[in-house]
């Protein structure tokens, strides 16, 4: 705000202030009081109004940037009326009056969309717990049996369940973590036990090396995204010798976890949009998943504080790359 | 018959920029002549939620229903007004005006509710019986004991029989021994005279006087246990295992 | 480090201690546009009477300076007791108590030292509003330039270093006392509260209302009779009477109240009454003394108002009473024309009259109401009488042929009854019997001479066979006659004229054989001023003095005690009802003190007005200045009641 805008907000004020002072000097020049008390008394007059208004002006614009400030720096904006400064203004206290209502009221939408948003997510966590149940049940009494297809759609359907459980975790993996050392090798090995029926049955050729590397992270979370990766590369496998490759390099800040795969590979122009929730590929033929599990696993990694990139060459290989920082305690962000 | 109902109650509050979760979504609901405590570390935000129910704060987000009125919409001049008609307090010290007698200090709620004034000494005179302070009462209360003046702060929050009595660490200033008297009489007013009562206390042996205890960590309800048959000891270490469990890093076991 | 200690100490000082300071400086600026005017020579020389106006300031200047060093002291010793914590930490912390102790040395010193010199330019301008008012006062068309001569300047300098001197000498004296312990529990030590035996407080009570109503009694009766001096000492004692019965009336009657409101129900549990009667009584119970000091002080404050009013509307009163004509000359026959010459010189003669004081060898009224030193009676002619009326404006007198006109001064006519019987009919010495018309006291001016107090009126051919022994001159001038012409005048009077009384040995040239009216008004408007000046000058700073301890005590309650309006905002008073109470409290407490000085004022007053009512308008002339005084004494005691009510209200809000 100006001093002219404040100018222009007191203008009322300030005339009136004016007319009254000037007809006192009328006044007192009919009354034949001395000319020089007339001067002296409207000038002083005069300048005690300015000094007023200046000081008022300054005083104004301070409180005004301080609490435009307030609201600048805070993060999460919907708390503002929390922590305005309370004001004695009639006009300024209607105000605060409404936005204390209305953040009162969004506040409270918000509480209960969290609400029905907690229930939804203690519901899929229910429901996982319990289809868990007939799923082992089933996998328990096909585990002599040689009913190969069986087998294969019955681990699919645990998979899909993990997978869910998961994503319904996804949005608080801070409340559901816990750091400790792991052993590349052994993370690695973990995966590729639970898929070793694919691989078996699919006749492909697994290339570990370099995986002496110990890092920092959350176990469960990493096999999980891991589990993905190695679940895409079995699906897109294509040609007649079926490669994956894991591998893991150490640089100074990063350890980088690789997966390589000589599967069909991914488009150019689909490379920026695999990590969308529900991309399954710009060729409709090829896709045969929800489109959930990269961006699931994206959304892993960006709360873990991991970096995870894909390239690729179309048809010929598609390369996923983990980046872990090194023995650093996680720069987790909150969402 | 409900007295009290807290829906996902949230109170934030800062200065600069800096907010903190005072309470972050605390619902739950306390019935007529119950006699309820709510526990918690320093800090855990329950002196906030008291605060809240007391109508000395406003809520961020939720609601605080008091008897069958929502008092998060109650406008704020009249706040004053309800909390005269509905509520009771016993904060942890200065509950007494210093320049008053303690007759004078119970007798100040019934005055704002403009009792009539031929029925003040009576009444005075009988909840100061009830509660074993009727030959302290022409004192000043710079001149009797802790105990005792807490004793002339139920007095006050009981005799305009409010919906509600809210306790802020009422032991907090308090000997063992005071203590202890001042849990009885407060265990008694809840039996004999049939009032309602939130203690707010960190206290384990306070809470052992209640018949249910909530626990408050980081601004939110981390569990709730009832007393039901148990002895006052049995339910002691109840409460102490649950403390237990809330201070000692429970997030590290999965 | 402790110089930027103390000067972040001070600015946050600055903001507890608002009103204290702003009287400080107002007072700094009175002192120093007081010390302008009265140095400043053209004020001095506007006349004779001013020059006395210089020592008249420096004196009351003194008095002031004690006044605002009492004010200093007590504002620096309650300073003190708040930050008493802050101290204690500071010595924990194992900060030398000489450092301490230069620390708040110099903080004090920082913002009596801001106060010094924001006064300057606060005090010219003040200044130059007081010239205005003297230039009107005198009636000068022009403004008189005050110089901003040195002697002011260092006079207030002078001042400053004495008070603070002083002031911070005693501060050191009671931090060296303190210890670590004492500091840090000096506000707890305060929570113990005195309460006197219901027996020692009643006696008390009534031994000092008893000793009160005592002391207006004599000081009463030394005023009686306008012929007795009044008593120094009587007065004295008076004086010391009324401040012991000040002080015990104030340490008890709180109580007083106290009890009268507990015992009926009907008082105490209406509304707030027991919260704001019990606190009241608190409050005054802990600074009893200290609230005793202020009653004192107001009361000193009004009976000096009341007395300049009273001097002031005498002198105004006594001009017109001795002059109302230009000029008036008592002198021999044979001089009448050499005067008349003299005079002409320098003015334009309107009218004037010559007439002359016959004598009455009976002494039919010397001998009851003259007092005078005129060694015989002297009547005059009605015709001479109703020309003296006419020439200043006042109706003609008729007489019947035995009828005789007494006009006397008010002074004669509280006794005249005595001598009703003697004065009803009089044979005066050439054997003219003559009744008594009337005796009044409208209008009599010493300036007709003949009777000291009286002149007695009979009708032309009552003079018959009677001595002219007294021949005066009186000349009304179209032109304003001055001081300096009746200088002249009296120089020209005295080598001519040897008639003069001898006394004692001295010789006593008599007044009341020239009178000119430019001089009167002259010494009239000196005294006026001068009186005006010092009495507003003492009125105002002790005004300011007693609204700032009051403000500075409950300011600094307000946050104290902020925990009990808590516990009533919390057991449910709205806040409208809250702020109601704190302007009830506040007000009980700042009313208190005014009620005895109200009293004592009043009493005081109508004690001196029997005296000087004979100098006054009129007998009642002394009620319109009673409440004029109180008004103007409201004025500002209400500015600073305000105040303290706007800052407390915003102390407790802010919790």
């Amino acid at each position: 705000m100006s001093f002219l805008n404040y100018i222009e907000n007191k203008i009322f004020y300030i005339l009136f202030e004016f007319t009254m002072i000037i007809a006192l000097s009328i006044m007192l020049n009919i009354a034949n009081v001395n000319s020089y008390y007339t001067i002296y008394i409207t000038a002083l007059l005069i300048i005690l109004l300015i000094i007023y208004l200046i000081i008022d002006y300054f005083l104004l614009k301070k409180r005004a940037k301080k609490i435009i400030t307030l609201v600048d720096k805070l993060n999460e904006k919907y708390y503002i009326s929390e922590i305005l400064p309370k004001s004695n203004n009639l006009e300024n206290k209607a105000y605060i009056y409404a936005l204390k209502k209305a953040c009162k009221a969004m506040n409270d939408k918000l509480g209960e969309l969290e609400q029905e948003k907690l229930e939804y997510q203690e519901y899929i966590e229910s429901f996982v717990h319990e289809i868990k149940t007939p799923i082992s049940a089933l996998s328990l009494s096909l585990e002599d049996k040689k009913e190969q297809e069986l087998k294969n759609e019955v681990n699919k359907m645990d998979l899909l369940v993990e997978q869910i459980l998961f994503f319904a975790r996804s949005g608080n993996t801070e409340k559901d973590y816990f750091i400790k050392e792991i052993e590349l090798s052994e993370l690695v090995h973990q995966v590729i036990l639970k898929y070793k029926y694919y691989l078996l049955n699919n006749k492909i050729m697994l290339n570990i090396h370099d995986l002496e590397e110990t890092i920092y992270a959350d176990e469960k979370w990493l096999v999980f995204v891991l589990s993905q990766i190695i679940q895409n590369s079995i699906k897109y496998l294509d040609k007649e010798k079926k490669k994956i490759e894991i591998f893991s390099k150490t640089g100074n800040e990063n350890v980088t976890l690789t997966i390589k795969d000589n599967g069909c590979g991914i488009k150019e122009s689909d490379l920026t949009r695999v990590f969308e929730k529900g991309f399954t590929g710009s060729d409709r033929t090829k896709s045969k998943s929800t489109g959930m599990g990269l961006y699931i696993s994206k959304k892993i990694c960006d709360n873990l504080g991991l970096k995870i990139e894909i390239t690729s060459t179309y048809e010929e290989e598609t390369v996923v790359k983990i980046i872990i920082p090194k023995s650093n305690f996680n720069n987790m962000n909150t969402k | 018959m409900q007295v009290l109902k807290l829906e996902n109650v949230k109170k934030y509050y800062g200065v600069n920029t800096n907010i903190t979760k005072a309470v972050d979504g605390v619902s739950f609901s306390v019935d007529e002549s119950e006699f309820v405590a709510i526990m918690g570390a320093s800090g855990s935000g329950k002196t906030t939620l008291l605060n809240c129910i007391s109508t000395i704060d406003n809520v961020t987000s939720g609601n605080i229903i008091v008897g069958d009125k929502n008092i998060t919409q109650i406008k704020e001049e009249k706040l004053a007004d309800f909390r005269k008609e509905n509520l009771g307090f016993v904060f942890q010290d200065f509950n007494l005006l210093d320049t008053l007698t303690i007759e004078e200090n119970i007798a100040l709620s019934l005055i704002i509710n403009n009792e009539n004034q031929n029925n003040i000494d009576k009444k005075v005179k009988e909840i100061a019986t009830k509660l074993g302070i009727e030959d302290i009462l022409k004192k000043f209360p710079y001149e009797v004991s802790g105990g005792q003046k807490q004793r002339c702060a139920c007095a006050r929050a009981l005799i305009n029989k409010p919906k509600i009595i809210l306790a802020d660490e009422p032991t907090g200033a308090l000997d063992s021994k005071a203590s202890r008297m001042l849990l009885e009489t407060m265990s008694e007013m809840n039996k004999n005279l049939k009032a309602t009562i939130l203690m707010v206390t960190h206290d384990s042996f306070s809470a052992s006087f209640c018949q249910r205890v909530i626990f408050i960590k980081d601004g939110k309800v981390f569990s709730e246990i009832l007393k039901g048959e148990k002895t006052r000891k049995e339910f002691f270490n109840e409460i102490l295992d649950v403390l237990t469990l809330l201070g000692g890093g429970v997030e590290d076991v999965k | 480090m402790l110089s930027k200690l103390a000067r972040r100490n001070a600015k946050r000082s600055i903001k507890d201690y608002v009103i204290y300071l702003i009287t400080v400086t107002l007072s700094f600026s009175l002192i120093f546009a007081f010390n302008l005017i009265s140095n400043s020579k053209q004020v001095l020389e506007l006349n004779s009477t001013m020059e006395n106006f210089k020592y008249t300031m420096y004196f009351t200047s003194a008095f002031i300076i004690l006044v605002i060093c009492f004010l200093i002291n007590y504002t620096t010793k309650f300073m003190f007791q708040k930050r008493s914590k802050e101290f204690g930490m500071y010595q924990l912390l194992g900060i030398k108590k000489k450092d301490i102790t230069k620390m708040f040395t110099l903080e004090n010193i920082i913002l009596g030292f801001l106060a010094l010199l924001i006064s300057i330019p606060i005090g010219y301008m003040i200044s130059i509003l007081m010239s205005s008012i003297i230039m009107n006062i005198f009636e000068l068309p022009e403004l008189v330039k005050i110089d901003f001569g040195k002697t002011p300047i260092l006079l207030s300098g002078l001042y400053f270093i004495i008070m603070y001197t002083f002031v911070l000498f005693f501060a050191r004296k009671r931090i060296k006392k303190m210890n670590v312990h004492d500091l840090l529990y000096l506000d707890k030590q305060n929570e113990e509260k005195v309460h006197k035996k219901k027996a020692h407080r009643n006696i008390t009570f009534i031994f000092s209302l008893a000793i009160g109503i005592l002391a207006l009694i004599l000081f009463n009766k030394q005023f009686d009779s306008v012929r007795k001096e009044p008593s120094i000492t009587i007065i004295f004692v008076s004086t010391i009477f009324i401040i012991i019965s000040i002080l015990g009336v104030t340490i008890t009657l709180s109580d007083f109240i106290l009890n009268f409101i507990l015992k009926r129900k009907s008082l105490k549990y209406k509304g707030n009454n027991l919260f704001i009667a019990r606190t009241f009584s608190s409050k005054v119970k802990s600074m009893s003394f200290t609230l005793g000091t202020i009653t004192v002080l107001i009361t000193l404050t009004l009976v000096v108002l009341n007395l300049s009013s009273l001097f002031k509307g005498m002198f105004d009163y006594q001009t017109d009473l001795s002059s109302p004509y230009d000029i008036a000359i008592e002198l021999e026959e044979e001089e009448v024309n050499k005067f008349i010459d003299f005079i002409e010189k320098e003015y334009t003669i309107e009218e004037k009259i010559v007439y002359s004081g016959y004598e009455n060898k009976n002494n039919n009224i010397k001998n009851t109401l003259d007092y005078g030193w005129r060694d015989n009676d002297r009547v005059v002619k009605l015709s001479d009488y109703n020309k003296l009326q006419e020439m200043r404006g006042s109706k003609p007198i008729s007489l019947k042929e035995d009828e005789y006109y007494l006009n006397i001064t008010k002074e004669y006519k509280k006794d005249i009854d005595k001598y009703s019987s003697e004065l009803k009919e009089i044979t005066l010495s050439n054997g003219i019997n003559l009744k008594l018309k009337e005796c009044s006291s409208n209008g009599y001016t010493f300036a007709w001479g003949t009777g000291y107090g009286y002149i007695a009126v009979v009708p032309d051919s009552a003079i018959k066979d009677l001595d002219a022994v007294e021949t005066r001159l009186i000349i009304n001038t179209k032109e304003k006659t001055t001081e300096e012409f009746a200088k002249r005048l009296t120089e020209f009077y005295i080598p001519e004229f040897t008639a003069s009384a001898e006394i004692e040995g001295q010789i006593v040239y008599n007044t009341l054989n020239i009178e000119v009216r430019g001089a009167n008004e002259a010494m009239n408007k000196g005294l006026t001023t001068i009186t005006a000046f010092v009495c507003f000058y003492l009125a105002l700073i002790f005004i300011a003095v007693v609204g700032t301890i009051l403000a500075i005590q409950s300011l600094s309650d307000s946050a104290q005690y902020k925990y009990r309006y808590s516990v009533l905002s919390k057991i449910g008073i709205r806040e409208r009802d809250l702020n109601k109470i704190i302007f009830k409290q506040l007000a009980a407490f700042f009313i208190f003190p005014l009620v005895y000085p109200v009293i004592v004022s009043f009493c005081t007053l109508h004690s001196m007005n029997k005296v000087f009512q004979i100098s006054l308008a009129n007998e009642y002339a002394y009620l319109g200045y009673f409440f004029f005084n109180i008004l103007i004494f409201l004025i500002i005691y209400i500015i600073y009641f305000l105040a303290t009510y706007f800052g407390f209200k915003r102390n407790i809000e802010k919790g």
